[in-house]
């Protein structure tokens, strides 16, 4: 059995530089704002930092990291605030490329466990499986998220039809 | 093609400045509320200090009663105190709240001012009870029942703390309806409590041991699976009005050498513009008789069967097993009420 891996100040300080981008982009692909981003990570780094778990392997962290990270932007959707405020999607896809912001706005525009998906299969390349780990979801559940998110999306790149 | 562009406009979004501003939080946070050794003992010094400063005020009150309010009244509650400070080891219910009030008014016994002298006896009771104040008008008893909660009220939230979420209380039983309308309106053929959700939780998944390694692979419809758990989910499935479903109408399984399914599981999928309902069913039920089992988590009950139910803001999972179909139920936007009729119409 591993041993569960140190809790040392400066290897969750070197876990959060290595994890940065990764949970930052999950949380941007769910808040849609890179504010509410920059919160839900700085929220998922420091119950980290605080966090008295065993850690088992570094796959273990990462998943813990994920699935805290999707809570958190659960948590964004459900405040008062953000139910009367309208996100900035503007103000992110400005950061990207023409070419490329069509697909991202599309993508942005799926129903938020959709876009956990399509974002952990696309863009972090994970498996089905991995991602069923990480989310704590059925591999059916994963797989069904990806098919109707690809649908969604095929159709609303290729149509003109109102994503729901 | 899209997987290549989405993966081009991820790559670029800058995350230097995000990166910088969070790492920067994150320092400000830790030495914000590190808690040294040194600082455990100041907040100790700072508990005392409430302590003392609480007890202190308590004899002063009572000195002050002793001065302007009727006698007898005093004599009564200090009573109290006197009979409680010499039981400190046994306290005078099983609840919370009896204990901290005797932490509390043994501290005052001790140095509670014995100017008052009367000639009534002691009462054996220790709380003011309706025997001991029968002299006294019932304005007084009153007076001083409300003066003894007031004492005991922030102990009692104190110790009370659970470790589930309110106002439901841990067991089915002892729901207080009055403190939980929710609970009121829950049909009576279910009766759910909610565990909260941790991010310590360990993950349930909806089935054990499956072996997924490719067998011989079948093209199985939904009708065809209704046959083999014995229901139709989609059309039992008691949901609000709005909602449609998104399930996809065939899976392909994989079959092993005995001719049943590697892997069972089919995910109903229902939503509307803001809510959504996920249902995955399975015939492989130890995983989710292994979450029911375990003593940890607050059972609920539907229709006779046992669930677990998590839930925090306005999202639930319910493991229930019924009929011996393993159903995970994740729902998003759903009330706990409607939660349950779903739960409910899956038993039936």
């Amino acid at each position: 059995m591993e041993k569960a891996l140190p809790k040392t100040r400066n290897f969750k300080n070197e876990i959060c530089e290595k994890y940065f981008d990764m949970i930052y982009k999950l949380a941007l692909s769910q808040t849609k704002d890179q504010g509410h981003a920059e919160d839900v990570t700085s929220d998922v780094f420091l119950k980290f930092l605080s966090s008295s778990k065993d850690f088992e392997s570094e796959e273990h962290i990462k998943a813990w990291l994920l699935r805290v990270t999707i809570n958190c932007s659960k948590n964004v959707f459900s405040s008062t605030w953000f139910k009367k405020t309208v996100p900035l999607e503007e103000t992110l896809l400005a950061e990207v490329p023409e070419e490329e912001s069509e697909v991202y706005a599309k993508v942005l525009k799926l129903p938020q466990k959709y876009r956990a998906v399509i974002h952990l299969f696309y863009y972090e390349e994970f498996s089905v499986a991995q991602i069923a780990k990480y989310l704590e979801l059925n591999e059916s559940t994963v797989r069904t998220h990806l098919q109707r998110g690809r649908s969604l999306l095929k159709t609303s790149l290729e149509g003109e039809d109102e994503l729901v | 093609m899209y997987k290549d562009l989405y993966k081009r406009a991820n790559d670029s979004i800058p995350t230097d400045d995000a990166k910088k501003r969070v790492m920067l939080r994150l320092a400000k946070a830790e030495k914000r509320n590190g808690i040294p050794a040194v600082r455990i003992g100041q907040f100790a010094a700072l508990a005392a200090c409430l302590v003392f400063t609480v007890a202190a005020l308590n004899i002063y009150n009572d000195f002050e009663k002793e001065q302007n309010k009727d006698k007898g009244l005093v004599y009564i509650h200090q009573q109290e105190l006197e009979k409680t400070g010499t039981e400190q080891t046994n306290p005078v219910g099983t609840s919370g709240i009896g204990e901290e009030k005797i932490e509390t008014q043994t501290t005052v016994s001790e140095n509670a001012p014995r100017a008052v002298t009367q000639s009534a006896t002691k009462e054996a009771t220790p709380k003011p009870s309706k025997e001991a104040c029968k002299t006294r008008t019932g304005a007084d008893i009153n007076i001083a029942q409300e003066e003894a909660a007031q004492m005991t009220e922030p102990q009692a939230e104190a110790s009370t703390a659970p470790a589930f979420k309110e106002p439901i209380a841990c067991d089915v039983q002892d729901i207080d309806k009055e403190a939980s309308p929710i609970v009121a309106n829950t049909p009576a053929k279910a009766a759910i409590v909610v565990n909260e959700i941790t991010e310590f939780q360990e993950a349930v998944p909806a089935a054990f041991n499956v072996d997924r390694s490719i067998g011989r692979i079948e093209e199985v419809t939904i009708s065809e699976y209704y046959e083999y758990i014995g229901k139709d989910v989609a059309a039992s499935a008691k949901l609000p009005d709005g909602f449609s479903s998104t399930t996809q109408d065939m899976a392909l399984f994989e079959v092993g050498d005995d001719g049943k399914y590697k892997g069972d599981e089919w995910c109903f999928v229902f939503e509307n513009e803001e809510k959504s309902v996920e249902i995955v069913t399975t015939k492989n039920t130890d995983a989710v008789k292994a979450c029911i089992d375990n003593e940890a988590y607050k059972k609920s009950t539907v229709c006779e069967d046992e669930a677990v139910v998590f839930g925090e803001n306005d999202f639930y999972k319910a493991y229930m097993i019924s009929k011996d179909v393993g159903y995970t139920v994740e729902s998003i936007g759903l009330l706990e009420t409607e939660l349950s009729e779903l739960l409910i119409s899956l038993a039936e």
